[in-house]
């Protein structure tokens, strides 16, 4: 991009740190995972995610015991902290998977250092999602129930059903998410195969590393960088790539219009489509940039992941802060002025009853704090952006829980409200599905390459020809 | 044409570049004298490369519209069966043919279907996997995925003349690092 470099505080701050080779940038990379600079503190961090998947566990299990009940749902709270945590999860899944795949489509270069682990992010987060339609359900061994399949009763499940968009909406992410990250990371992978072969030896351990460089060799598929698979393989990458932010856009969409599809009061704004979609990218680069911050400080990335990354980051974070913004105020200031007797009802509790925390949660910690990133010395401070990007995630986590609960809890009849009050046991659970979270990356970040070499490859100026965009 | 006493058949001649310029010229030296079946190796995606090559433009779109054209038709048609034929169920007089509410799992199901379908359409295309390409056993390949670039003539037929290829890469002006025989 040409008339980037013109700009002054681009020139500054490259999106690579000067001094790097095509052969350091795969040392660096590879090294995470093939020389194991990491030990103690990943063994660490890894028993304590284990630990709370063991929390998981047990709280799945009473779930099992005893039905949705624990989690303090009820009628009409028949979606409490399981559907939040769930709606949180994919949201953050859509946004890292949309920015990875918009940035790519637009050429961004910077997004080299990035992108792995904001997929690896999306994927992951996916993975926390998908437990919780199952074991909502009840009786979640029939989760079968909801897709068409062959059964003797001659049932089909009901398609006019967002429970039935939802299983496709989400089986169709799992699936669409993983393509592109295992599609992204196969030359990788072939560079992990030879670097794993590289460090071979006699002696003690030596099958393990035989053992390593094979299975890095089957994951790589034999990969060998032909010049005719490099050209297929730049087309699939984009395509699949454009096929994932259209997926997302159908599936926040396809959720907001879930919503409408009840008679609920406060889920029928002609906005909320856009809300939906907005704050699932807000809370997806929240989260990227949390980890862009500590992959760069804990795993010495700082050649990598530069200062103009994280400038990059938190201006995003605030342009989408701003939009959430928008979003919000058209929203409320809709329904205020226009909005019929019980949307306003709902407004009211928003903003003033039991659970009116979670509004001025989204505004304390999502909305308001963005704006320390109009200081360009906080947009390159790694302190700033973890801090903020944490409150965005949990402002965002908020958000959901304002968006399903206040209106569940009080609908039409007086007769027909119910408190609700979050239960230990679904925050052990969503608990867990942190865990699972932090396990499932900590074991790719272990295993797998952290950041994708190829495209920081490419922004190095080596091997005679221009750099390829 | 194998070597005598060797027991393995030559499959081509490599050359190793330190750079992709070098890449370039030699597949430029090489393309014209059909000399064998010309390939080169690379650690990124060179777009010279793949245009001295004069590759054939197979774009893989057509294969991702198509498979999401009829995943979203099939998802689609599923939905009004079920409702339309198969399952009726009359709710308050409702139309049984309630296209909108299809919309949502047709869009989804067609992404998902394009996606597969660009993937199968990546790797059979590649034809991958394979993990022993004969490509691997060209001398020191491991940098093929770090910093050095590869070209390959293979030998298609007894008309092979590994000498000839070995003379016109030793020519180049940009010389190679190495110039190996490579057997299958």
């Amino acid at each position: 991009m040409p008339s980037d470099l013109t700009h002054p505080g681009l020139l500054r701050d490259p999106v690579i740190a000067p001094g790097q080779s095509w052969e350091s940038v795969g040392r660096d990379v590879t090294s995470l995972a093939i020389d194991r600079r990491i030990g103690g503190r990943w063994w660490l961090a890894f028993a304590a995610a284990c630990g709370l998947v063991g929390l998981m566990a047990i709280s799945t299990g009473w779930l099992l015991v005893q039905g949705v009940g624990i989690w303090g749902n009820n009628v009409p709270v028949t979606w409490a902290l399981d559907i939040v945590s769930y709606d949180w999860w994919i949201g953050i899944a859509s946004g890292g998977l949309v920015v990875s795949a918009m940035l790519l489509l637009l050429d961004a270069e910077w997004r080299g250092a990035l992108n792995r682990i904001t997929e690896t992010m999306a994927l992951v987060s996916a993975a926390a999602a998908g437990l919780y339609p199952i074991i909502h359900l009840g009786r979640p061994w029939f989760f079968y129930w909801n897709l068409p399949y062959p059964n003797t009763f001659l049932l089909w499940p009901q398609v006019r059903s967002p429970l039935f968009w939802d299983a496709v909406d989400i089986i169709s992410y799992l699936l669409v998410c993983l393509s592109f990250w295992y599609v992204g990371m196969l030359p990788d992978l072939a560079a992990m195969r030879d670097r794993a072969i590289e460090r071979l030896h006699d002696g003690p351990g030596q099958e393990l590393c035989v053992l390593r460089a094979q299975l890095y060799g089957i994951a790589a598929l034999g990969w060998r960088g032909s010049a005719l698979h490099w050209q297929r393989w730049m087309q699939a990458y984009r395509t699949i790539a454009l096929f994932g932010v259209l997926l997302v856009v159908s599936l926040q969409t396809g959720a907001a219009v879930m919503f409408a599809g009840t008679v609920e009061p406060g889920w029928h704004d002609a906005l909320l489509p856009v809300t939906f979609l907005f704050g699932a990218i807000f809370s997806g680069v929240a989260m990227v940039a949390v980890l862009a911050v500590v992959l760069r400080n804990v795993f010495g990335l700082t050649p990598l992941i530069t200062p103009r990354h994280l400038d990059l980051l938190a201006k995003l974070l605030l342009a989408l802060g701003l939009v959430s913004l928008y979003c919000y105020a058209a929203e409320f200031g809709t329904t205020w002025l226009t909005g019929n007797g019980f949307d306003r009802g709902v407004l009211a509790r928003r903003f003033d009853g039991p659970h009116a925390w979670s509004t001025w949660a989204i505004i304390a910690c999502a909305l308001v704090p963005v704006h320390l990133f109009w200081i360009s010395r906080a947009r390159r401070s790694g302190v700033a952006l973890l801090l903020v990007g944490l409150l965005v995630s949990a402002g965002m986590y908020a958000d959901h829980f304002m968006v399903i609960v206040i209106t569940l809890q009080h609908d039409f009849l007086p007769s027909a409200a119910q408190s609700y009050s979050v239960d230990l046991w679904g925050v052990a659970t969503f608990a867990g599905s942190v865990g699972l979270f932090l396990a499932l990356l900590l074991l790719f970040l272990r295993y797998l390459p952290a950041v994708s070499i190829v495209e920081l490859r490419r922004l190095v100026r080596q091997g005679g020809l221009p750099r390829h965009g | 044409m194998a070597e005598p006493n060797d027991p393995a058949p030559l499959w081509g001649v490599s050359a190793e570049f330190e750079t992709a310029d070098g890449l370039v010229a030699a597949l430029d030296a090489l393309r014209d004298q059909k000399l064998g079946r010309l390939d080169a190796y690379s650690p990124v995606p060179i777009p010279e490369a793949a245009q001295a090559l004069r590759l054939p433009r197979q774009p893989i779109h057509p294969y991702a519209l198509a498979g999401a054209l009829l995943g979203g038709a099939a998802m689609f048609g599923m939905c009004a069966y079920a409702t339309v034929w198969s399952y009726r169920f009359n709710i308050g007089g409702r139309p049984q043919f309630s296209w909108p509410a299809f919309i949502v799992p047709s869009f989804s199901f067609a992404m998902l279907t394009g996606t597969l379908s660009v993937v199968l359409a990546l790797l059979i295309l590649n034809r991958l996997p394979r993990l022993n390409h004969p490509a691997f056993n060209i001398p020191d390949f491991g940098r093929a995925t770090s910093d050095r670039f590869f070209v390959a003539v293979e030998a298609q037929d007894a008309s092979f003349d590994p000498g000839q290829v070995e003379r016109v890469l030793a020519g180049l002006a940009l010389r190679p690092h190495r110039i190996s025989r490579v057997s299958r």
